[in-house]
């Protein structure tokens, strides 16, 4: 059973794409790791949707989105000398914006990522082509197309 | 009847014996034409340009999609788009794929990740355009090769350009005044990743030869 308070190293992980992030070889582009509010990134734990990687798609415009997956082991261990990469629970209640969502999970680093100046922007730019290394595709193309 | 956007005919594939001596290549004069109405409609002028057809002589003939009535304007009367210093250059198909990637991408919204990036940045696409026209000489030249690269832009509306050829990956980060490339051969980010910032040429073609060998 997943812990509400901590994530398994062992627990996949699910991020809702745009479909454009496929690139002409099928790998995923670092593009799909962008625009999440204040560089950390948005993702859901497969154990609390039923492993259902179509429940993390939303309303607006269903066809254009995909989803990728991460093992949390993995991204834990992007972890350096100088920087903490770590999965930690974010479930959404009552948010004014967002719906309820228990599956909701942030990965972060600490210090935190950055774009105050050009080595922060690359470097948070190193931690989105990392994050899209480890991805894999989970819908590649929506099922609505 | 005015013709729309959307039934104005594309004519880049049916346009190829109408050569012209001042451009040598209507494909290349299309996408750059079109790229460029597409910013006047953004922003600098509120006219809505359309490409309508190909004259015998090779010229464009282009509409205005605002007017009541069909309006014929010859794009070289535009002091912006005479001005257009690329509008002179013979692209191979290569390049024609990539400045039709990068035209798609002026019709990117903010958000068009699902999260909350910028827009692709105009400026950003219009100084990507002589980049990746050197960046692609540089590498045919030095690998006699060229890997078709994913065009994108990432969450702050700059170019992005990634090439992959298996565990290798180059990727181009292309602003109006700031290029940054990064290769990287794993997720590791102390050491399997490296990038530079405004490369020069020689380091642009000794990552290049990396990725192609």
């Amino acid at each position: 059973m997943p812990d509400g308070d901590w994530v398994r190293d062992d627990e996949t992980l699910y991020r809702r794409v745009s479909c454009r992030a496929r690139k002409k070889d099928g790998s995923i582009s670092s593009a799909a790791f962008g625009g999440d509010k204040d560089l950390v990134t948005s993702v859901n734990r497969a154990s609390l949707c039923g492993n259902d990687p179509a429940s993390v798609l939303t309303p607006l415009r269903p066809e254009s989105q995909c989803v990728v997956s991460l093992v949390t082991r993995r991204v834990r261990a992007l972890s350096t000398a100088r920087s903490r990469i770590d999965v930690i629970p974010d479930p959404i209640k009552d948010d004014p914006e967002w719906p309820d969502n228990p599956a909701h999970a942030l990965i972060t680093s600490e210090p935190p990522l950055t774009s105050e100046n050009t080595a922060a922007k690359n470097a948070a730019r190193d931690f989105r082509r990392a994050l899209a290394r480890l991805s894999s595709w989970e819908i590649s193309l929506s099922p609505l197309r | 009847m005015n013709p729309t956007a959307s039934n104005l005919p594309r004519l880049r594939h049916n346009a190829s014996d109408a050569e012209s001596p001042e451009f040598g290549k209507h494909d290349y004069i299309f996408d750059q034409y079109e790229v460029f109405a597409r910013i006047l409609a953004a922003g600098l002028r509120t006219e809505h340009l359309a490409l309508q057809a190909w004259t015998r002589e090779g010229k464009p003939v282009w509409v205005n999609l605002d007017a009541t009535g069909t309006t014929i304007m010859d794009p070289a009367a535009h002091l912006h788009l005479t001005a257009h210093p690329l509008a002179t250059v013979t692209l191979p198909s290569d390049l024609l794929e990539i400045m039709d990637e990068l035209n798609d991408l002026t019709e990117l919204p903010p958000g068009w990740n699902g999260y909350e990036v910028s827009a692709p940045s105009t400026t950003a696409i219009l100084a990507a355009i002589p980049w990746v026209q050197r960046f692609y000489r540089e590498a045919v030249e030095e690998s006699g090769r060229w890997i078709a690269p994913h065009v994108t832009a990432d969450e702050t509306g700059e170019v992005m350009f990634e090439w992959s050829n298996g565990d290798k990956a180059l990727t181009a980060y292309v602003s109006e005044g700031e290029v940054t490339l990064a290769r990287d051969w794993g997720p590791h980010i102390e050491t399997e990743m490296e990038s530079a910032v405004d490369p020069q040429t020689e380091l642009r073609r000794e990552w290049w030869a990396w990725l192609a060998g």
